[in-house]
């Protein structure tokens, strides 16, 4: 067994609940997101370089990458992003006021660019920082800030302002 | 909390207007996040995924204490008789005698009988009475759901000039207690070890005296002593399946310096050393998971190398978890119960270690408390840390999540006059807040019905 390795328990019990919420929220079927998270531990254990050696976005980058596999599996798409719109509301499994919110998140996200949706969502789904945001994506800090900010500002001109807290609040109970 | 100001504060960076409305926002915000639902985890998968994980880290080959195949073995006691043994046909490898296992066997619903006693309920009182007590104390286990708020506080605390009194606080997801009905274990005493071991032994002879002659004999307990600088002694328990090594006093130097901080080695190598000893000395590990450092030690050295204390640690304690059907075993004071092994943190080299190397279980199903709502109660009201007087200020202490244990508990039996050690399913609760003075990390909660009658 490697040196550090024994850690990597530790980390699983730091990091399941979030790489499940990551991957559940993208797929919103709870077997699915299941199947997913074991498969993204499994692979992290065998890549396991020690604890001191990761970060939250390593581990992330593994979950973004197999969803992303699911759906190039599924022939639908290999946008991540636009799993926004193919995982939707149609799941029978959410309750009203979950569907509503995810309808009304679906509607106002579309004026967002790809890269936009994609910080958004990290930002106040995942709860990711600026700094992880942007070594996943391979941005700094800085600029990922900015294009947060931007992006929700852009959400805030273009929607009527109780839609836009509504906007935020859904973000917030869905994560 | 947090996450709301934080939320707020990004949206008032947008459009400042929005801070006029901002305590009608946050009330909205507030009341939601209190009605969201939850990402729907199944705590089972957690804890699955987490043994199968587990059974990936630890796919070694599997050993047996096959041998300790050492200089010079001291005679001592009933167990030197062992020798003749090792010497002969290197038994264990063949036979496996002390070779690591877990039986369990399953017995009808409720087959130990009630298992709440006035005796257990005082244990858990007495854990709970004696948590502030000391700064090594970490965690600790609370009354099982039922045992009144009263029973738990310590009237004996001399109230300081400026009192704390802890508010339990829970902010976890909703507790999910599907199953009605969970399994209890219990150590079973029952060993052929010593039995066996006998037989060979007889078969062998002893020179002097016949030992056929003894009938229906049983090797109780053996022990072996290295003759060597730095040797270990090597004692088993065949009673109760349990081993010891530790150091041979004659033949060790004393250090005569304090450790210094820079000395004291990290994490990963303090670990290393216990998994090199298991490694060298063949121990085998299958009966348990992942390595990890004692809460206590981890904080003895945290302390010293920050100044926060001046007790240089000489040693620290690993722990590898017992594993029972995929479930980590925990003591009721909240450590992780398994095979320790003792680090000199200086030499770094193990001093002691001991544990099970074959555990009988006996396994019955009992009813499990499942209203979430007794078990929060019984969180945020029993345990009493602090002092209920006047003006004493409160401070919240916040749980977060619970995860599904085995908690290990002595149940004594009144009509029989023996004591059981039992393994019950268990929720156990992290503190996930910093607060001063407040040095408990978790607290568990066991779900055993009988518990809370």
């Amino acid at each position: 067994m490697e040196r550090g390795q024994s850690d990597f328990l530790e980390y699983y019990d730091q990091y399941f609940k979030k790489i499940y919420g990551f991957i559940f929220r993208r797929v919103l079927s709870r077997e699915i997101a299941e199947d997913l998270t074991s498969e993204v531990f499994i692979k992290a254990l065998k890549k396991w370089p020690g604890q001191e050696m990761v970060s939250a976005a390593w581990i992330f980058s593994i979950a973004r990458n197999r969803v992303i596999d699911y759906y190039r599996t599924k022939k639908e798409t290999s946008d991540i992003e636009t799993i926004f719109d193919l995982a939707g509301p149609v799941n029978p499994l959410l309750d009203i006021a979950n569907r509503q919110a995810l309808e009304k998140i679906k509607t106002a996200m579309g004026c967002l660019s790809v890269k936009q949706r994609q910080i958004v969502m990290m930002r106040l789904w995942d709860e990711l920082s600026y700094k992880e945001i942007g070594e996943l994506i391979g941005q700094s800090e800085a600029s990922v800030k900015m294009a947060c900010l931007r992006s929700l500002k852009t959400l805030r001109n273009n929607l009527p302002e109780k839609d836009f807290i509504a906007l935020v609040i859904g973000l917030i109970i869905l994560n | 909390m947090e996450k709301i100001e934080q939320i707020l504060e990004e949206l008032f960076m947008i459009d400042p207007a929005l801070k006029n409305r901002s305590t009608e926002i946050r009330q909205v915000v507030a009341l939601m996040l209190k009605e969201r639902p939850q990402t729907d985890i199944n705590p089972d998968f957690f804890i699955e995924l987490r043994s199968r994980l587990a059974d990936k880290i630890s796919e070694q080959p599997r050993f047996m204490i096959k041998k300790f195949v050492w200089p010079v073995v001291a005679l001592a006691g009933v167990g030197s008789l062992l020798l003749l043994v090792v010497l002969n046909n290197n038994y264990f490898s063949n036979q496996g005698l002390l070779s690591s296992q877990i039986y369990i066997n399953s017995l009808s619903d409720n087959y130990f009988g009630k298992i709440s006693s006035d005796n257990q309920k005082e244990m858990f009182i007495n854990n709970t009475g004696n948590i502030a007590a000391a700064r090594g104390v970490l965690v600790n286990t609370i009354p099982p759901v039922g045992i009144s708020k009263d029973l738990a506080v310590n009237q004996k605390m001399i109230v300081p000039d400026n009192p704390i009194k802890y508010k339990m606080v829970y902010q976890g997801e909703e507790i999910r207690l599907a199953a009605s009905q969970g399994a209890v274990y219990r150590k079973s005493g029952r060993s052929q070890s010593g039995q066996e071991l006998a037989k060979q032994i007889q078969k062998l002879g002893f020179g002097f005296i016949d030992l056929k002659k003894f009938t229906n004999a049983k090797l109780d307990s053996l022990s072996l002593k290295e003759d060597r600088q730095n040797g270990y002694v090597f004692s088993a328990n065949l009673e109760n399946n349990s081993f010891s090594i530790y150091q041979n006093w004659e033949k060790w130097p004393q250090p005569s310096e304090t450790i210094k901080k820079e000395e004291l080695p990290d994490r990963d190598a303090i670990i290393s050393v216990a998994k090199d000893f298991a490694k060298e000395y063949k121990i085998d590990l299958s009966l348990y998971g992942q390595p990890q450092m004692a809460e206590v030690s981890k904080m003895a050295i945290v302390d010293y190398q920050s100044g926060r204390s001046d007790y240089a640690p000489e040693s620290a304690t690993v722990v590898f978890p017992f594993i029972i059907d995929k479930q980590v075993v925990y003591s009721n004071d909240g450590s992780v119960d398994g095979l320790t092994f003792e680090v000199d943190l200086r030499r770094r080299v193990v001093i002691n270690a001991s544990g099970n190397f074959s555990i009988n279980l006996e396994k019955s199903n009992y009813e499990l408390e499942n209203d979430n709502q007794k078990i929060k109660t019984a969180l945020t009201k029993v345990v009493q840390v602090g002092y209920e007087v006047e003006g004493a200020r409160e401070v919240e202490v916040i749980f977060g999540s619970p995860k599904k244990i085995l908690t290990k508990i002595y149940n004594y039996n009144t009509e029989t006059n023996e004591s059981y050690e039992l393994f019950v399913p268990a929720l156990m609760f992290p503190v996930i807040n910093q607060v001063d003075g407040y040095y408990q990390k978790q607290v568990i909660i066991p779900l055993v019905k009988d518990l809370a009658d």
